[in-house]
């Protein structure tokens, strides 16, 4: 057993033995600034005259005084050794901690560094302008992308006018615009073929109905039902045009 | 708050985040090569409509190809 363990045995010792309270306690010394203390509780002890009795120590007493003394320079020693363990580890972990964010920091800076580095040749621009460029070019909107609807409005085939499909479809304002059946339009699509609709000659008997009429739409339309949900509408006879997109294409 | 108002306030975000990482030098880098792999990604995507404008067939005049 080393010498360190030794006293550490004794520390422990001392540590565990069990402090005797005395249960009984001598009663205080008279008081005479506490005049309201309950009668009895700090009464004068009787002078009887007689010195107070002394009494010289023992050799084992003055050997068990020096063993307490011993023991508690030891338990103070352990109680210090304890803390500076304690301070020991605090420390550690705060070096620890400390190299974690110093290397965290080192990894970012590096990194940083090396990004920063890097040569952007064109600058931002460049990108940006190859992106936007391809952008128009190639996403198309309404089927065309947007720098055929440029070429188209430039060269006279589209034409960009107010309105739209805004839901007030009852007057000339708003509603689908475009001259879809002038030749310009249809020169788009080469390949289309523009078929006149004869009286008879249309797929459905609804728009046979149609043309038949002779440009009364309102008979065929009430005989087709549509207009028989609505027996009070007051219909305008029209003159209809038709138009056969790449759609009707036979 | 509507789709509109969504689109629009989230495009603000990214081009003001882009803005901010273009002030440093990392940041800039990072922007930079992400704009060219938003171009790539856009040209993979698009590759169809991109190869009618480089043929002849995709190339309209008039209505003659």
């Amino acid at each position: 057993m080393s010498k360190r363990q030794g006293s550490m045995a004794t520390i422990d010792d001392a540590l565990n033995q069990t402090i005797v309270v005395n249960e009984n306690p001598i009663a205080p010394p008279p008081d005479a600034s506490a005049p309201h203390a309950a009668p009895g509780v700090n009464a004068p002890t009787p002078v009887t005259g007689e010195k107070p009795e002394t009494r010289t120590l023992t050799a084992e007493e003055i050997a068990e005084e020096k063993d307490k003394s011993e023991r508690e320079k030891l338990i103070d020693e352990a109680i210090k050794e304890r803390e500076r363990q304690e301070q020991e580890r605090k420390d550690a972990f705060k070096a620890s901690a400390n190299n974690v964010v110093d290397k965290t920091g080192q990894v970012w800076r590096g990194a940083t560094a090396r990004l920063g580095s890097i040569p952007t040749p064109g600058s931002i621009i460049l990108p940006l302008v190859a992106l936007a460029v391809f952008f128009f070019m190639l996403i198309p909107v309404n089927g065309h992308t947007r720098f055929v609807w440029l070429w188209l409005v430039l060269t006279g085939n589209a034409d960009i006018t107010g309105g739209g499909a805004s839901g007030d479809f009852g007057n000339t304002n708003g509603g689908a615009s475009g001259d879809f059946g002038t030749p310009s339009y249809l020169s788009q699509f080469p390949q289309a073929t523009t078929i006149p609709i004869v009286p008879g000659g249309a797929s459905s008997s609804a728009l046979n109905a149609v043309l038949n009429s002779q440009g009364n739409v309102e008979q065929p339309a009430r005989n087709n039902g549509f207009l028989a949900q609505f027996p009070q509408a007051q219909v305008t006879p029209i003159n209809p045009t038709f138009f056969t997109g790449p759609e009707d294409t036979v | 708050m509507n789709e509109a108002g969504q689109w629009l306030g989230a495009w603000l975000v990214v081009i003001v985040v882009a803005i901010m990482l273009v002030q440093s030098g990392w940041g800039k880098a990072l922007v930079y090569y992400g704009l060219w792999l938003a171009l790539v990604f856009l040209l993979v995507t698009h590759a169809t409509e991109l190869t009618d404008i480089l043929t002849k067939g995709g190339i309209i005049k008039n209505g003659n190809s």
